[in-house]
């Protein structure tokens, strides 16, 4: 190793001792150190999140990641104490509550929660697909349905239902219980005596 | 593949990304000697010296995008250097917690751990007597002594006068000196 003429002029009028010392190597480095080292430290930069970054954007990679917000003056210093004083000191927590996931316990529930899904798309599938459940069949209160029908619709039915007996009529109407007298005592006389002649057949006897 | 040593021209192809890599790559091979051995006589160790290597050219990578052209690039590689090596000896310290006047004798017992080392010899001697030295003022030394950098240069370097960076290697001489002769 030679040293430069003004390097060691400046030394010598310094120290004469130091500049008469040999400029020898003492360090030595490990065989092909430099050759390899290129390589070494290209693959660890591929390594850094940051790499892709700089790639897609330069400007974005290059940019500090210091974030822009400020905070308020002795915010952190002072965020302990005030989380005291919200909670209290007895329930101050240090560290958060460590909640393990058994792997049997989640069995258990992906279990219950399978069996909560079929019942429900079971049900699903007999309301959507099977159609409506059958109800029973209404009830009629003829008593109350009978006025809303016309007489016209009466006698239409009475010819189609010929061999129906008028007790058999009125027990099918639920109406073989009740007294006639006393559905036809607020009916005029007149009335009845106008309805007679319309149906002469009728037994009057059954009627009075 | 003709080497490209232009070191204007390396920045103009590490601006573009088809060529960033082979710009940085060499960048590398154009300083990594220098800068190694720069490091290597203030950290001593060679795994030491390794690593802080690796964590100045990641700098370089990171920095390089935003790196201004009226500054040169090797003087800009030393001010990492330097630093980066600083930063590590501080680590060290505060790691195995001894006092800043026990560093030296931390890095001296280094040196002797060398497998190469003779206190014999007076270029070993020498290296013991730097060792010595306040860490601001064997950087300047090493600068001055063994990469025969000008004052000028330096001076961008460490961010310290001319002036300031000619006492201080006149001090480092002396006291170099003075070790040599008295011990």
């Amino acid at each position: 190793m030679l040293r430069s003429t003004h390097i060691l002029n400046e030394l010598n009028t310094i120290s004469q001792s130091v500049a008469n010392i040999p400029l020898l190597p003492v360090f030595t480095v490990p065989e092909n150190y430099f050759s390899e080292f290129p390589e070494i430290l290209m693959e660890k930069i591929r390594e850094d999140a940051n790499y892709e970054t700089q790639l897609l954007s330069p400007l974005l990679g290059g940019m500090d990641k210091k974030m822009p917000f400020s905070v308020p003056e002795g915010y952190f210093s002072g965020l302990e104490n005030r989380l005291k004083e919200t909670s209290g000191p007895a329930e101050l927590v240090t560290q958060a509550p460590v909640v393990r996931m058994n792997s049997r316990t989640q069995v258990w529930k992906l279990s219950a929660a399978a069996m909560i899904a079929g019942v429900i798309g079971i049900s699903a599938w007999l309301m959507f697909f099977q159609g409506p459940v059958q109800q029973p069949t209404a009830h009629v209160n003829v008593k109350a349905e009978l006025p809303k029908v016309s007489e016209k619709e009466i006698e239409d039915f009475l010819l189609t239902a010929p061999e129906m007996s008028q007790p058999e009529i009125l027990q099918l109407a639920g109406m073989d219980n009740i007294n006639v007298e006393d559905l036809l005592k607020d009916v005029q006389d007149d009335e009845l005596q106008d309805f007679m002649k319309e149906i002469p057949d009728m037994q009057n006897e059954k009627l009075n | 593949m003709s080497v490209i040593q232009d070191d204007k021209e390396l920045l103009h192809l590490f601006r573009d990304l088809k060529t960033r890599e082979q710009a940085y790559t060499s960048i590398v091979k154009k300083y990594q000697e220098k800068l190694y051995w720069h490091i290597r006589r203030l950290v001593v160790d060679h795994d030491d010296a390794n690593d802080v290597m690796q964590n100045v050219f990641i700098k370089v990578w990171k920095g390089l995008e935003n790196f201004r052209e009226d500054a040169q690039l090797y003087t800009w590689l030393y001010r990492i250097a330097s630093n980066e090596s600083i930063t590590f000896l501080e680590q060290q310290k505060r790691r195995s917690s001894i006092s800043i006047d026990d560093v030296s004798g931390g890095m001296a017992e280094k040196l002797v751990a060398d497998k190469d080392f003779d206190p014999n010899k007076l270029e070993w001697k020498l290296q013991l007597a730097i060792q010595q030295l306040p860490e601001k003022q064997r950087i300047v030394f090493n600068l001055r002594y063994y990469d025969e950098m000008p004052y000028e240069e330096m001076s961008k370097v460490l961010e310290t006068s001319e002036g300031a960076l000619k006492a201080s290697y006149h001090h480092a001489v002396k006291k170099i000196e003075d070790y040599i002769l008295n011990r």
